[in-house]
């Protein structure tokens, strides 16, 4: 038995971790802006915070530029077991 | 939103502290957060060094660069919720009251608030070598009609607000006693 599941299954996965992702990120960003607490230390974190965002942005986005998201992956394969039960000491 | 409006400031009152945490106390998850984002160097190193092929798979490759992206954004947003939870701990003294806001997690926050001539009793503590260094810690404020308390955590330069609670507290109560 073989399953093997296309890589953009894992692009999705991704863009929906991505979602929580922002939806958590604006949570607290509307908590520093309710409580009264948006001075300039919490600004200097959220700007690090999203700069550092946008830098994994961009490298998430330029070392998979060339992928094949068509292209499958295999996560079960039941040869793998019958290979090494064959394996011959 | 600014101070005035989270307290709802009354007309003769005026804000003389907004009292946060020692920013010394957040240095332990600032140093969390550096050792979880060398994480994934640590690993692409040893993976390097012990599969030479891992990083040529057309296949593992993509799919170990969104892990450690999806890893980096859960670090950051971490890390982003320890500083609210963090910095979003707010006392406010004003010369008629004490506001205590605490921020508890995401999705809960008390506010409590104690009148200056109810208090009854100030207490300072301060514990350990950085705190002493540092100079910051505990002010516990104890009301005479209840037994609530508030309690300002690890704020800088307790003993003179304790000070100033006390000579507050007791003007306060001249002014009420006189109204009376």
């Amino acid at each position: 038995m073989l399953i093997a599941i296309p890589l953009y299954v894992f692009l999705f996965a991704y863009f929906v971790f991505l979602a929580i992702f922002i939806f958590f990120a604006i949570m607290n960003i509307y908590h520093i802006l309710v409580t009264a607490s948006f001075t300039f230390t919490s600004f200097l974190v959220t700007f690090l915070i999203l700069a550092a965002t946008i830098i994994v942005f961009y490298f998430t986005w330029y070392l998979t530029r060339n992928t094949d998201w068509q292209a499958t992956a295999t996560v079960f394969n039941t040869d793998w077991f019958s290979a090494s039960s064959n394996y011959n000491f | 939103m600014i101070i005035s409006h989270l307290i709802k400031q009354k007309d003769y009152e005026k804000v003389l502290f907004v009292l946060r945490r020692h920013p010394i106390t957040f240095v332990p998850q600032i140093i969390l957060f550096i050792i979880l984002l060398s994480v994934p160097f640590v690993m692409y190193f040893l993976f390097q060094n012990l599969y030479t092929n891992f990083f040529n798979n057309t296949i593992l490759e993509p799919i170990s660069v969104l892990v450690a992206s999806a890893y980096y954004l859960g670090v950051l947003l971490f890390f982003y919720g320890q500083f609210i939870d963090f910095y979003l701990d707010l006392w406010i003294v004003t010369n008629d009251r004490v506001v205590d806001i605490e921020q508890k997690g995401l999705f809960a926050r008390t506010i409590s608030e104690v009148d200056l001539y109810r208090i009854q009793d100030v207490t300072t503590e301060i514990h350990g070598f950085i705190g002493t260094i540092f100079n910051y810690g505990d002010v516990i404020i104890k009301t005479a009609s209840n037994n609530s308390e508030v309690v300002f955590i690890d704020v800088a330069d307790p003993n003179f607000l304790r000070h100033k609670l006390i000579e507050m507290s007791q003007e306060d109560r001249k002014y009420h006693s006189n109204e009376a």
